[in-house]
């Protein structure tokens, strides 16, 4: 059974892996952000769970208040229609897309996922206010269906239900189409190629064991992208109706508005419940459909769907215009003359440029979220590293809870998050300072570190430490001569997603950086909510600039990571 | 020198040392395994073995996957902690010093070469823990590299180097700073067999030359007999038995040990009376003499486990001379390109030979009833059945 010292294949898998290892040593690893996470992240959550009971006195008022008045169940009601509305939305532009994507070769397939992964990686906040920018009034949207004839006078897209939807299925879109783009990469075509030698044409094979056999990527795309919709804030916000009042915005409302933080942490926590009974209930459907097991594919089997393909890939091509094009409407925008926003630009210049570059204000508040974003970034990636190290050290149950916790944060309604440190940091006089802000971000940052460090760490990496032990090297040096080297562009790579994320973090920074250390995104957010200000088209493309050439860097870098260990 | 035996009656199995005369020389054991177990959440790995590796000797722990003879291997190097038992190092318990102040050089299974530093720095990897200057540290980075015949790729990184190469780089960066000892897990079996026998040779002349003490992990017998002075045959984790390769395979102490090296035919035949130094048993019509060899304790039992290696089994009509001779139906006869593999059912017994060139120049063929025998001292006794 034990023919490598490493991958001891006992019933509890890593315990046998690193002998010599002792239990204090993953404790030490693991204590630093365990505590980190349970003082930033789980003490304040518990604090909102407490306050929606206490506040303003102990008792079930606050719950009893949100499902009595109508006016809050039905803000439930209308959040839950329209993410199921977008949910299913994504699903229709989604699934051929991730079929096709499948189908691709691997060239056209890197050139697709870029067009997945570049709106991405791309500021909600800026995505979001693209979208404003085209369907207002007087928008390219509405021009443009003028031009055509399909509508005769402008239409009113924005601050509608319709607007709230688009800006949520562009947001979401990336998701469902990289869940089930995972899913379906593992449905095994071979068995369509053989349906298809028992006499199914392409459309039954298709219909009779494709479609059955990819439900769970369903299943958990649909899941994934209806439970990010109920928790969004920016869109409904920018884009959505007076009347479709969405839960993050009531929750926005009690706290910033109404003062009213018990009633507040009443709806965070009936949110917060929502989204885990959905999750709970997805995991529990894609256990009974045994998705589990993996298959070789086949490349003969392409031929199987050549009618379905053609069909699926001039959609799938529609879907990527759609989610690429919107967002780069600003750019021509940023440089226009007009001092109003209009497409297309009557001409071009650079004031807006020079507006922002001569805005102290802008200025201030780009080098403050440059900062945070690099600080916040490092704390990621120590504590993220030291949790990924700690992590491999452990399995079972221990191993699963604590992934849990940590990764939690990446699946966190902001909004709630949100609310949380906002309590915590009114407490130790944290708001309004770069401090506070750094500590938040670096919490939703040590995700991203533990998956890109998690994934780098193989048994192979652990077994080169050991054997460098053997030659001489102690416990330290071994780390620092092997172990480190070969994880280090994993680090790079998570830390430089944690900067992106903090970069282009709004929520959190809506409500806990005051009025002394408002971020780049902050601004923008005023900016974009109290006037129609052209500069924000500048701030924009800078915000795109920034985080789109540090994704380039770290797919770049991953991909070098990749290559030197197929070469080994 | 010798070993405490564990519990009575399980002496058969135990590695007590008086029955080989390599072990008797006076030669103070280099390392001294005792007790040693290593148990994995319930699961037994090791079962409390005790083991001499003496100076200079190349000795290869053999058995099937699960055996634990890595186990036993990751123990010795310090990689693995025991579960109880200790290794002594020339008299000092080294059972729980950390792996690099036990100066022990191991090559592992899949060579372990770090992707992230070139030919050269990785042989050189040991010695930049072991006070020495840069410019000696050249020098024997040098030699060690001439010695496996690499000098002209140290710049190289593993992963642009073969299979072949990639092996020697192990080696060269295990010996490099004169372990006392040295660890060799499974270090061929990456290779093709080509390669394998090539290295098998430079192998055992390297070890000859520098005098290394090496212990040696494989499941492959053929390495096992080819390359050591001393064979550790392990099952279930524990030493089945030990002995040279001689000892192993023509007095193997058991039916599994028979089995696991080289090809038998353990045929269970009943005792039918004993004398001095031999019993007797019953086989088909005749009346064998099987010599007691002393890896096997007398005692009286009805049935006897006897083995015949197939290349022991002479066909054709001048077996007819033979003591040991018997009249048999070919059930297959195989071509195997260097010999030819008979079947024969002698009285619902199958019992295979091997033969390179027939005696008699006629082919057998199936259902043809030919003469087959052995001589009496190719029969051995592997142990007693009481039924």
């Amino acid at each position: 059974m034990t023919t490598n010292w490493f991958q001891t294949a006992r019933p509890d898998g890593f315990t046998g892996r690193l002998g010599i290892n002792p239990v204090w040593k993953t404790a030490a690893l693991l204590g630093l952000p365990v505590i980190y996470l349970s003082v930033l992240y789980l003490l304040p959550l518990s604090q909102v769970l407490w306050r929606s009971f206490a506040d303003p006195h102990l008792g079930a008022d606050n719950y009893i208040r949100l499902l009595t008045s109508p006016v809050y169940w039905q803000s439930f009601a209308v959040t839950f229609r329209i993410s199921a509305i977008v949910a299913i939305i994504c699903l229709v532009l989604g699934y051929p897309l991730a079929f096709s994507l499948t189908r691709l070769n691997a060239g056209w397939r890197i050139a697709a996922f870029a067009c997945i992964l570049v709106p991405y990686w791309t500021s909600a906040l800026v995505r979001t206010y693209a979208w404003t920018v085209l369907l207002q009034r007087r928008g390219i949207v509405n021009a443009l269906l003028l031009q055509l004839g399909v509508i005769d006078s402008p239409l009113q897209i924005s601050y509608t239900t319709v607007g709230t939807v688009i800006g949520n299925v562009h947001i979401l879109l990336p998701t469902m189409i990289l869940t089930l783009y995972a899913g379906l990469e593992r449905v095994d075509t071979s068995l369509v190629t053989a349906a298809r030698t028992f006499g199914a044409s392409p459309r039954r094979a298709f219909l009779l064991v494709f479609l059955p056999l990819s439900v769970p990527a369903i299943v958990a795309g649909t899941t994934l992208t209806f439970v990010a919709s109920l928790s969004s804030y920016i869109i409904p916000a920018l884009l959505g109706g007076r009347r479709d009042l969405f839960v993050a915005q009531l929750i926005d409302q009690q706290v910033n508005k109404v003062l009213d933080v018990g009633f507040a942490s009443a709806i965070s926590i009936a949110l917060l419940l929502a989204c885990i009974l959905i999750s709970i209930a997805y995991t529990r459907i894609i256990y009974q459909q045994g998705s589990g097991s993996r298959v070789h594919r086949q490349t003969s089997a392409s031929a199987s769907f050549s009618v379905v393909d053609r069909l699926s890939l001039s959609f799938s091509v529609a879907v990527l215009v759609f989610l690429v094009l919107p967002t780069f409407v600003l750019i021509p925008l940023s440089f226009s003359s007009a001092r109003y926003l209009t497409f297309p630009p009557p001409g071009y210049s650079l004031q807006w440029y020079q507006s922002y570059l001569q805005n102290p204000a802008w200025i201030e508040a780009t080098w403050r979220s440059l900062r945070i974003g690099v600080v916040s970034a490092a704390c990621a990636a120590i504590l993220g590293t030291l949790a990924a190290l700690g992590m491999s050290r452990i399995g079972g149950t221990k191993r699963y809870v604590l992934f849990t916790l940590l990764l939690s944060p990446l699946l966190m309604p902001n909004i709630i998050y949100a609310l949380a440190i906002y309590q915590l940091y009114s407490a130790l006089g944290l708001i309004g300072t770069e401090t506070g802000l750094v500590l938040a971000h670096s919490v939703l940052g040590i995700p991203y570190v533990l998956i890109t460090v998690s994934a780098a760490l193989s048994h192979r990496d652990a077994q080169l430490e050991l054997a460098g032990r053997t030659m001489g090297a102690g416990p330290t040096a071994a780390f620092a001569l092997i172990r480190f080297p070969l994880i280090r562009r994993s680090v790079f790579v998570g830390a430089l997603l944690a900067f992106i994320a903090s970069f282009d973090e709004v929520i959190i920074a809506i409500f806990v950086s005051g009025s002394r250390a408002t971020t780049l995104p902050k601004m923008m957010w005023d900016g974009v909510t109290n006037e129609v200000n052209p500069t924000i088209s500048a701030v924009s493309v800078v915000m795109i600039i920034v985080s789109l050439s540090l994704f380039v860097i770290s797919a770049v870098a991953s991909a070098q990571r990749k290559s030197r260990s197929e070469r080994r | 020198m010798a070993s405490p035996v564990d519990g009575a009656g399980l002496a058969v199995l135990s590695l007590d040392e008086t029955f080989h005369p390599f072990i008797t020389e006076n030669r103070k054991p280099l390392i001294a395994v005792r007790g040693l177990a290593k148990s994995y959440s319930g699961s037994v790995a090791l079962d409390r073995v005790d083991l001499d590796v003496l100076p200079g000797e190349f000795l290869t722990l053999l058995g099937p996957s699960g055996s634990g003879k890595t186990t036993l291997l990751g123990l010795i190097a310090g990689i693995i902690l025991p579960s109880e038992g200790s290794i002594e190092f020339a008299g000092r318990d080294i059972s729980r010093v950390p792996p690099e102040r036990r100066d022990i050089g191991v090559v592992f299974q899949n060579y372990a070469l770090f992707p992230h530093m070139t030919v050269r720095e990785n042989v050189g990897f040991p010695l930049r823990f072991r006070n020495i200057a840069k410019s000696e540290q050249a020098t024997r980075i040098r030699e060690a590299l001439e010695l496996v015949r690499l000098d002209q790729l140290g710049d190289r990184y593993p992963s642009e180097l073969s299979g072949g190469q990639q092996q020697r780089v192990a080696l060269a960066r295990a010996i490099i700073f004169n372990p006392t000892i040295l660890l060799m897990d499974e270090p061929l079996s990456a290779l093709d067999k080509k390669l394998r026998d090539h290295m098998k040779l430079e192998l055992r002349q390297l070890q000859e030359r520098l005098n290394l003490t090496i212990v040696y992990v494989t499941h492959d017998q053929d390495e096992a007999l080819a390359l050591s002075t001393r064979i550790a045959v392990m099952q279930d984790g524990r030493i089945q038995q030990i002995g040279s390769p001689e000892e192993i395979y023509e007095h193997p102490n058991s039916r599994f040990v028979a089995d696991f090296v080289g090809d038998a035919n353990l045929i269970n035949v009943p005792v039918i009376g004993s004398q001095q130094d031999a019993i007797f048993v019953q086989l088909a019509d005749k009346r064998l003499p099987i010599a007691l060899d002393r890896t096997i304790e007398r005692r009286n039992a009805g049935r006897a486990l006897v083995l015949v290696r197939p290349e022991h089994i002479m066909v054709g009509p001048n077996a007819r001379t033979l003591n040991s001779s018997f009249k048999g139906r070919v059930v297959s006869s195989l071509y195997e390109g260097n010999a030819r593999r008979f079947d024969i059912d002698l009285n619902g017994t199958i019992i295979s030979a091997r033969t390179g060139s027939l005696l008699s120049g006629i082919l057998p063929t199936p259902d043809e009833i030919v003469d087959f025998g052995w001589h009496d001292d190719h029969a051995h006794l592997v142990e007693f059945n009481d039924n």
